[in-house]
């Protein structure tokens, strides 16, 4: 084995800081130019350490302690400043909780204007737009929800068609053509009582007097008496 | 919906005494520690940024930080460890802006921006081969250098480094023999 063979070996060793052994420690016994290239590698290393404990091993200011221990003695209020901190963390908690409120009742708000929309649809007449209880016609006709719904369904919009029946119960009054004041009154009355009324015009289609048509008889008859009864 | 109330408890005599008391306890328990681990921060610092000043302005600001968070350790057996982490890491940060200073000092070329001169111990310690060894140290990975540092301090043991790492002795005696290794290459 050539000098270069056991460089690496010689290197490693130095660079751990052990003496080599083996056909190494062999080599160098017999190699004088790989002594010399030992030595020298011992020598880098011994420098670096003495290079890094010159820089490792700083002398320490006299005043750096003391300085260090007053200032924690003026930080000695410090913990204080944890009160800030725990206001701020307060007020973020509360910020969330709010807007935490704030959207969990739009969105309910939300899906009770979607479970009833008829109430939002029926906005030009209704006078409350809460459920409706009580539904006033002027007219000669109540009309029940679910002619309302098929009136709605054979309106112009269309998505009238895809909102479910009302689900309740209806009070109606049916009032003639002439009464509408009445009509009127007692809807503003029901209105101060708190109650949700709906006043509706009656289509005139529903409010044409009923046609009976005549009773239609077939030709008769007649024949003369039998004998007996004439008698 | 529910009705949330934040109660904030009120603040008794009691309880700021036993709190004063509490705070006192740490305080006491931080400055043994200070005069045991101060000289340490100071130290590493000092072997980062070689230069005595930034050393002690960096090592201060780390036992400053390890004093306001110091309740918040929970074994306190490990502050040596955690102390040398935390000045390691401002070393480094304080290392990195001056060297980008010093870049932007070069570019513009303004006298007043200067570096404050180095103390007589600096200039002591800045032989050409210091110099290069400086700069050999600064081209180390991180790793490397912590360990290389520590176990130079006051001749520590591996054994002592391992402990204060938290790190096997194994790997403390391996990153110190590639750490020695990758030097003397770029020194040789």
């Amino acid at each position: 084995m050539t000098c270069e063979d056991y460089r690496g070996a010689l290197i490693e060793s130095a660079a751990a800081g052990t003496v080599s052994v083996g056909a190494a420690a062999a080599h160098l016994a017999d190699c004088a130019a790989c002594r010399a290239a030992f030595a020298e590698e011992q020598s880098l290393f011994a420098s670096i350490d003495a290079g890094l404990c010159v820089t490792a091993n700083a002398e320490i200011p006299p005043s750096f302690v003391p300085r260090v221990r007053a200032l924690i003695t003026e930080q000695s209020v410090l913990p204080r400043t944890w009160a800030p901190a725990r206001m701020v963390f307060a007020v973020a908690v509360a910020a969330s909780v709010v807007i935490l409120a704030v959207q969990v009742a739009r969105h309910a708000r939300i899906d009770q204007q979607r479970k009833a929309p008829a109430n939002r649809e029926l906005a030009s007449d209704v006078v409350a737009p809460a459920a409706p209880r009580g539904v006033l016609r002027s007219g000669s006709a109540s009309v029940s929800p679910s002619i309302v719904e098929k009136r709605r369904s054979g309106a112009t919009t269309k998505t009238h068609q895809k909102t479910p029946p009302l689900d309740i119960a209806e009070t109606e009054i049916i009032v003639p053509p002439d009464q509408e004041l009445i009509l009127a009154s007692y809807a503003q009355y029901l209105r101060r009582q708190g109650l949700p009324v709906v006043v509706v015009d009656a289509p005139e289609s529903a409010f044409q007097p009923l046609k009976i048509e005549l009773i239609q008889i077939a030709e008769l008859d007649v024949k003369p008496l039998a004998d007996n009864y004439s008698q | 919906m529910q009705e949330l109330v934040l109660i904030q408890p009120g603040r008794t005599a009691q309880t700021v005494l036993s709190r004063e008391a509490e705070q006192a306890a740490v305080r006491r328990e931080f400055e043994e520690r200070l005069t045991e681990c101060g000289p340490l921060a100071f130290r590493v610092a000092r072997g980062v940024l070689r230069n005595t000043a930034d050393a002690e302005d960096v090592a201060q600001e780390a036992l400053l930080r390890a004093y306001r968070r110091f309740d918040r350790l929970r074994d306190r057996t490990r502050f040596r460890a955690w102390l040398v982490r935390i000045a390691f890491r401002l070393a480094l940060d304080r290392a990195r802006s001056s060297k980008r200073r010093e870049l932007r000092e070069t570019l513009w070329s303004r006298p007043e921006r200067r570096p404050s001169p180095p103390t007589a111990e600096d200039a002591a310690a800045s032989s050409e081969f210091q110099a290069r060894l400086d700069r050999a140290m600064d081209e180390l990975p991180e790793k490397l250098r912590l360990v290389l540092l520590l176990a130079a301090i006051e001749g520590r043991t591996i054994d002592e480094v391992s402990e204060m790492l938290g790190i096997p002795a194994g790997t403390v005696k391996s990153r110190l023999f590639f750490a020695r290794k990758q030097l003397a290459e770029k020194l040789r």
